[in-house]
């Protein structure tokens, strides 16, 4: 007899799983081991593979920060996955936008963002109807104090 | 290597015709052209100027489909800026900043990143890092931690090439 250190969640679901077949974690783990073991290595079952997906999708989202040691920082930390950059962060926020809409009921944005003249525009035409009503960068400073 | 720390309060100066928006708007315009410089922001400072926004809406009675385009647009300004991480150990980090500088929570994780990403990631040196804000509280904080401050609204327009000379 030999002694595997396994995780705590990993123990945890072995034991539920064991139970719930009415074996002892004992057994229900040399069963799981032995038959992983006769498996052919290329064969990768479909709970397996959403297994897997679902471990690189909580790699993205929380990985383990080392500080990068690369002539391009920001490319590292974006290999990271601590930032997002370019093309993936304007999908990002079409990805905001798009819940954004959804909550409001309204249509999503089509073509591309308006552009700094258009954005000036509409708030220079609210600043006309409402000039009592503070700037954006007023509002900023109002919502820091009330932190 | 000349680094910008763009805040929410400068950023959202540039989408009005208040004093210091033509100074923001040149400082993207210049940095972008400049390698030897770049411009940074945050999650936290976009994150609350979308608050801003939100507020400014609900104050002026913005349809639904008006505001959709304004905070599309505002998102979509973000080309060309670079932002810095901003960790979950960093909100920690930044409460002796809080405490010290009697700032609130978002300009101190935002003050930290600045410290500690741009010096250690970027090897920026403090007196190469500028924060562009115009909170006054904010800027004095990093004052005494030893950053360059500008405020857009007291820094001239054609003063802005200036900066960017060896």
């Amino acid at each position: 007899m030999k002694s595997v250190y396994i995780s705590d969640e990993l123990h945890r679901q072995a034991k539920v799983r064991a139970a719930e077949q009415g074996k002892t974690l004992r057994d229900f783990v040399e069963e799981q081991v032995q038959r992983g073991l006769e498996r052919k290595p290329t064969e990768v079952p479909r709970d397996v593979a959403a297994m897997k997906e679902r471990v690189a999708t909580y790699q993205v989202e929380t990985p383990v920060f080392v500080e990068p040691a690369s002539d391009d920082p920001l490319a590292a930390l974006e290999a990271q996955g601590f930032i997002i950059r370019g093309e993936r962060l304007r999908q990002k926020l079409d990805e905001v936008m798009m819940r954004v809409c959804q909550q409001l009921g309204v249509e999503p944005p089509q073509g591309p963002p308006p552009s700094i003249e258009e954005v000036r525009a509409i708030l220079a035409r609210y600043q006309q109807m409402h000039p009592e009503v503070p700037t954006l960068s007023q509002l900023v400073l109002e919502m820091r104090e009330e932190y | 290597m000349l680094c910008f720390y763009l805040d929410a309060s400068a950023w959202t100066k540039r989408f009005t015709n208040e004093l210091g928006g033509d100074t923001v708007s040149a400082l993207l315009q210049t940095v972008a052209a400049d390698e030897m410089a770049s411009l940074y922001t945050s999650s936290v400072a976009i994150a609350e100027t979308a608050a801003a926004v939100n507020r400014y809406r609900n104050r002026v009675n913005m349809p639904d489909s008006e505001f959709i385009a304004l905070i599309n647009g505002i998102l979509g300004d973000l080309n060309g800026v670079s932002r810095l991480p901003v960790l979950d150990s960093d909100y920690l980090d930044a409460i002796p900043l809080i405490t010290r500088y009697h700032i609130n929570s978002s300009d101190a994780v935002q003050l930290h990143g600045i410290l500690y990403r741009l010096t250690t990631i970027l090897s920026a040196q403090p007196s190469d890092i500028i924060l562009v804000s115009s909170d006054s509280r904010f800027l004095r904080a990093a004052r005494l931690t030893g950053l360059q401050t500008l405020d857009p609204t007291a820094f001239p327009l054609e003063a802005v090439p200036s900066l960017f000379e060896l």
